[in-house]
Order: structure tokens, then C-alpha cells, then sequence
């Protein structure tokens, strides 16, 4: 609840208790630590926390992996999540065998159609850093389809699919329709998240770029300004997300001043 | 000595009864979760990351 509020610090420390307390738990129980783990391993990456995250879902894979019993379900997601790691540390080339691997897993299972939509847009994700666009856009498609059939239920996915699609329209100069897109997962964030989520400002910092590619300097430095101090309060100043935005917004008031009028 | 794992019992309001009822054909006054079913049933969320794309000029 804490992380999904943006109170990633407390959500930390509770996470931390709950991985405690699995630990302590006699008999041990592997699933439980594993799933305390994972908690754990979202929340760090969040805090940009990278090494710890990894380790996190490192140990709650071995866990699983040794455990008795089937947890594919759980291993998918682990997959998915070092895959998510490795995309926010930028090494994407390590991050797509782990994100096809989740998948793989994922699909083998059957059945749960929306978290098979996941690991299809984050290995989306991953391709579209490395360029492969082609296969990236393909994969948020179908993935926005399945998603689009709960919308409710599924707001979180249909909104990182739409940020991801957008981004990657908007690499492609489609900017009219990255606009579009990213419009739309402002609004859809900004209902199910508040408007002072960070996930909000993710997507308002690309839609602020949208706007300067489009010329529209005045709308694009108020979006930018918006998503810094959205990022600042946060995620603190010194995250890496805060100071790329700030970047981003410092570059977009330069330009404007430099442009014609 | 492994113990059996705690079950949690949630006894069902009439409105639920009637929906699994509606659903599935079936009569029920209860459902039992194993904590850790329970846990996972709570989580707040979801239990994936989001590869959230961050665009950089």
C-alpha cells in the first residue's frame, strides 16, 4: 500500500519486517520468504536501490527453485523482475534472456492472460532500449489488448503499456500519436495513483519531450517543471529519474530561449 | 517437527454466499487461506515491476 501511495521509504522498512519475519518463521517456509523477497526487491529498485534489489529476487529465485513443489507462477515473476532490474541499470542486453525466460515460463503455464500482458510489455520495454522496435511495438499492441479487455482491473498495465508505446512512438518522430498515448496515461496514472506519484512524473517528463519536439516550448517546460518537482518530493533530488528530468528541463528552457519566436 | 500450515477462516456474508452461489453452483458458509495464500491474496499491488520507459533529451 505504502509503495503503490509513493511512500517508497516506509514501504521499505515493512517490507524489511515482513522478510524478518519469514526467515524467523519455524518451519521455514520457502514461498513466503521468496514472495517477502520479491516485496522487497520492487521497493529497492523503486529507490534506484539496484544491487539490493537484485540480490533480493536472486535469493527468492533460489529459494523457489529448491523448494518443493511447483512455483512457475512465482518464478515467472522473478524473471520478469531481474529482467526489470537489469532494464533500469540500462543493461538491457542482460535484461531481455531474463524477461524471455519469464515469459517462456509464463506462457508454459496457461491461463493467467494479464500477467502474460506484463512480461510482454516489460520485454517490450527492454527491446525498445535496444532498438528493436519493431518487435517491441508488436508486443505492447497485444499486450494494451488483453489489458483493455479488464480496464478497471488493469489501469496500472494500461498505463505503463500506453507510456511505453508512446515513448517508443515518440523515438520514432510519430509524435502526434506519442501524444496521444502519453495524454492518456497522464490522466489514467493521475486517477488510480494521484497526480504526486512518481509514475506520474515518469510520464509526464516524456510527454514534456514530446512537446518540445513538437515546438510546443512553453507547455513543455511547465510538464518538465510539474514532473521534477513531483520526482524531487518523492523520490529526493539526488535519484537518478529526478536529475535525468532535470536535465531534460534545463535543456528544454535553453532551447526555448534559443528558438524563434 | 513440521507443523501443519495456520488456516485462516473468512466466513462469508449472505450477499457472498450468493454470488459463489450464482458462480459456481456451489453452497459455501466459508473460505479457508493458508496464511501465506492469504498474504499473497492481499498484497497490495501487483507482484511485477513496471519497465516504465523515461525518455532523456
Amino acid at each position: 500500500m505504502h509503495r503503490r501511495r509513493g511512500d517508497y521509504p516506509q514501504a521499505e522498512q515493512l517490507l524489511r519486517q515482513a522478510v524478518v519475519l519469514a526467515e524467523q518463521a519455524d518451519p521455514l517456509d520457502a514461498r513466503r520468504l521468496a514472495v517477502a523477497l520479491n516485496g522487497l526487491g520492487l521497493v529497492c529498485k523503486d529507490l534506484a536501490k539496484h544491487n539490493e534489489a537484485r540480490a533480493a529476487y536472486r535469493r527468492a529465485l533460489a529459494l523457489l527453485e529448491q523448494a518443493p513443489g511447483s512455483h512457475d507462477d512465482w518464478i515467472a515473476t522473478i524473471y520478469h523482475n531481474l529482467g526489470g532490474i537489469e532494464h533500469a541499470s540500462g543493461n538491457y542486453a542482460q535484461g531481455e534472456p531474463l524477461a524471455r525466460r519469464g515469459l517462456a515460463i509464463r506462457r508454459a503455464l496457461g491461463g493467467d492472460a494479464e500477467a502474460v500482458a506484463a512480461d510482454m510489455a516489460a520485454l517490450a520495454a527492454i527491446l525498445d532500449a535496444q532498438q528493436q522496435h519493431d518487435e517491441a511495438e508488436q508486443l505492447y499492441v497485444d499486450a494494451l489488448q488483453v489489458f483493455e479487455r479488464e480496464p478497471q482491473a488493469n489501469a496500472g498495465d494500461i498505463a505503463v503499456t500506453l507510456n511505453g508505446l508512446g515513448a517508443l512512438y515518440a523515438k520514432r518522430g510519430a509524435l502526434e500519436e506519442a501524444e496521444a498515448l502519453l495524454t492518456r496515461a497522464v490522466s489514467l496514472r493521475e486517477e488510480t495513483l494521484g497526480p504526486r506519484h512518481a509514475d506520474v512524473a515518469v510520464t509526464l517528463n516524456n510527454l514534456g519531450m514530446v512537446y518540445k519536439r513538437r515546438g510546443h516550448y512553453e507547455r513543455a517546460t511547465t510538464t518538465y517543471l510539474a514532473a521534477v518537482e513531483i520526482l524531487e518530493q518523492t523520490l529526493g533530488a539526488q535519484h537518478p529519474k529526478t536529475i535525468a528530468c532535470r536535465m531534460n528541463y534545463a535543456r528544454c528552457v535553453a532551447d526555448a530561449g534559443a528558438a524563434p519566436a | 517437527m513440521p507443523t501443519q500450515p495456520e488456516i485462516v477462516r473468512i466466513e462469508l456474508t449472505p450477499q457472498q454466499k450468493d454470488q459463489l452461489k450464482a458462480k459456481t453452483g456451489r453452497d459455501a458458509e466459508a473460505i479457508e487461506l493458508t496464511v501465506t495464500e492469504l498474504e499473497e491474496r492481499i498484497a497490495p499491488g501487483r507482484t511485477w515491476n513496471h519497465n516504465d520507459t523515461f525518455l532523456v533529451d
